[in-house]
């Protein structure tokens, strides 16, 4: 049942145009766009100076993406139109009798993720490539520093990007079915992430470490940042620490939203 | 064999408002049951819990022989209200992603002939008219093979062509092996060619429910043209009443030719004796008024 369910939005979402480019293309697009503008300059910058940079650097930036306020709001427009666009379109008459509501909820919510995942995928690859073009143009190939340990590293933070637009997801979903508002789910959960974000930089997220672990704009960061194997990252035992709080938040979220669903009247939609 | 929608103490409370109160009704499986009643009878309340988008206050309901929460997804088909749609699908596309949704085969070139959509198959439904919705609403409710199809308000928005077509479609489904249709319209005299048998709502209570042909017989009166016509009312006595130049007798069909006896042994001229049954919309405003 949940894999209909998921075949069924999948096939409406990606011909829902629109909000398909605003939710999930525009990032990749205006980050490309802007890292091959910068590559561009720095290359006629610094011809034929070798530029080697450790490769687990380049690679934790594009996924940054997925902690960014910024980035969320257009996250936020993809997920809240999945969520509440059935609300807007008086919709659920057609999907509720079809499938269990659990089931719609979650198949949403595995699009979103699908699109997200798809989305920093194409942001990731798209710099790569444009990192390695400018390394070519600069440097004339001069190599990358990387081992299997930073691979994996880089990986594990991928995931912990990935669960952390998830769990965003998740809000999103809970703030769409709650409201049964498109605008609502777009703003409350941008504004929360902004909010949390500025909080985060007035705080001294080092002196409560494992407790700010729990905040998942800083889970994510701090992910990152061992990834990139920063001065200040942590160990591996914060990192697997960051990844079970970001992974705890997506499925509180979206248990949270399928709760919600299941027990609501859909008198008026 | 248990009915295709059985309703036991049924309730819905919407805050202050009693929307159904412990309504009991058994739609039997088969034909096409109408569901009548004035606004906010609680008719498209208790076609959305049959539908499982609204959960009842209190009370049972079981569709197709089993509770709601254990129900069996692709054996109710249907619309409630006005149709809606996503707006960025064309029409075959729609009915694509309902099978997509229920996990049923595609069917849609079929579906779309069935309710003469073809043509606008690549049309966005948001360029459709209200009777293309209507059309269209029909044919997401037959995707997959429904035992119950639910049609609320089906005939809104169509011309007389397509209310004919419409009906007929409507005949047809009931009359398949193991099909129940519950259908809800305003149109009265619609559900009164469509409907084997009929419930009226008011006010959230059922008020009548029965065969069309049963309700309608039960309230047929004896029209007689005679003479000297009181004293016909002394022959007939209490069941009589004098209506203009005639007189009117509520009796059984069976009683009548008795009664005509009678009046003849009295010497009674009787120059017309003719039965008057009243129509749908006589009895649904006789019963909600």
């Amino acid at each position: 049942m949940l894999r209909a369910a998921f075949r069924g939005e999948l096939f409406r979402t990606l011909r829902n145009a629109g909000p398909l480019f605003w939710g999930y293309g525009a990032i990749p697009l205006i980050m490309l766009l802007f890292a091959l503008t910068v590559e561009i300059f720095v290359a006629m910058q610094l011809q034929g100076v070798p530029a080697d940079r450790p490769f687990a650097d380049i690679a934790v930036r594009p996924i940054a993406a997925a902690g960014n306020p910024i980035v969320h709001l257009f996250y936020a427009v993809g997920a809240a139109t999945l969520f509440a666009g059935d609300y807007r379109w008086e919709t659920w008459r057609l999907l509720v009798p079809r499938s269990r509501r659990g089931s719609l909820v979650a198949a949403k919510f595995l699009v979103y993720l699908l699109l997200v995942a798809a989305s920093l995928f194409v942001l990731f690859a798209g710099t790569i490539a444009i990192r390695f073009l400018g390394q070519l143009l600069t440097s004339g190939g001069g190599g990358w520093q990387t081992d299997g340990a930073a691979l994996f590293r880089v990986a594990v933070a991928a995931l912990g990007s990935l669960l952390e637009a998830a769990a965003f997801g998740g809000l999103v979903a809970c703030v769409a079915i709650a409201s049964r508002s498109l605008t609502a789910a777009i703003l409350l959960p941008f504004l929360l992430s902004l909010g949390v974000v500025l909080g985060l930089e007035y705080l001294n997220a080092q002196a409560a470490a494992d407790l700010m672990l729990l905040v998942p704009t800083h889970a994510g960061d701090a992910l990152r940042s061992w990834a990139a194997g920063g001065a200040a990252a942590m160990g591996a035992g914060g990192a697997a620490a960051a990844l079970v709080a970001l992974a705890a938040w997506t499925a509180v979220a979206l248990a949270a939203a399928i709760l919600l669903f299941a027990r609501q009247d859909l008198a008026r939609e | 064999m248990q009915g295709a929608v059985e309703v036991r103490g049924l309730s819905k409370r919407y805050g202050a408002v009693h929307a159904l109160r412990d309504l009991e009704l058994t739609v039997p499986r088969g034909g096409v049951f109408g569901l009548l009643g004035p606004n906010g009878a609680g008719k498209s309340t208790l076609l959305r819990i049959a539908m499982g988008m609204v959960r009842p206050s209190s009370g049972d309901i079981r569709v197709l022989g089993e509770p709601l929460h254990a129900r069996t997804y692709g054996r109710i088909g249907g619309f409630i209200e006005s149709p809606r749609f996503h707006p960025f699908l064309t029409g075959a596309e729609t009915l694509d992603s309902l099978a997509l949704t229920a996990g049923v085969a595609r069917r849609t070139g079929e579906l779309l002939e069935r309710v003469e959509l073809s043509d606008a198959a690549d049309l966005r439904v948001d360029g459709y008219s209200l009777g293309m919705k209507q059309r269209l609403a029909i044919a997401g409710a037959l995707i997959g093979a429904p035992e119950l199809i639910v049609l609320d308000e089906p005939l809104n928005g169509l011309d007389p062509a397509g209310i004919i077509e419409m009906r007929s479609l409507i005949r047809s489904l009931g009359a398949q092996e193991g099909v129940t249709v519950l259908f809800s319209s305003h149109l009265l005299d619609e559900v009164e060619r469509v409907c084997d048998r009929i419930a009226i709502l008011n006010r959230g209570r059922l008020v009548r429910e029965g065969r069309v042909s049963d309700l309608l017989a039960a309230r047929a009166t004896l029209r007689l043209r005679v003479s000297p016509i009181e004293a016909a009312l002394a022959v007939v006595g209490g069941k009589a009443a004098r209506n203009g130049d005639h007189v009117r007798v509520e009796i059984a069909e069976e009683e009548a030719p008795a009664l005509i006896a009678a009046l003849c042994a009295a010497g009674i001229a009787v120059y017309e004796a003719a039965w008057e049954r009243p129509n749908l919309e006589a009895l649904f405003l006789e019963e909600t008024a």
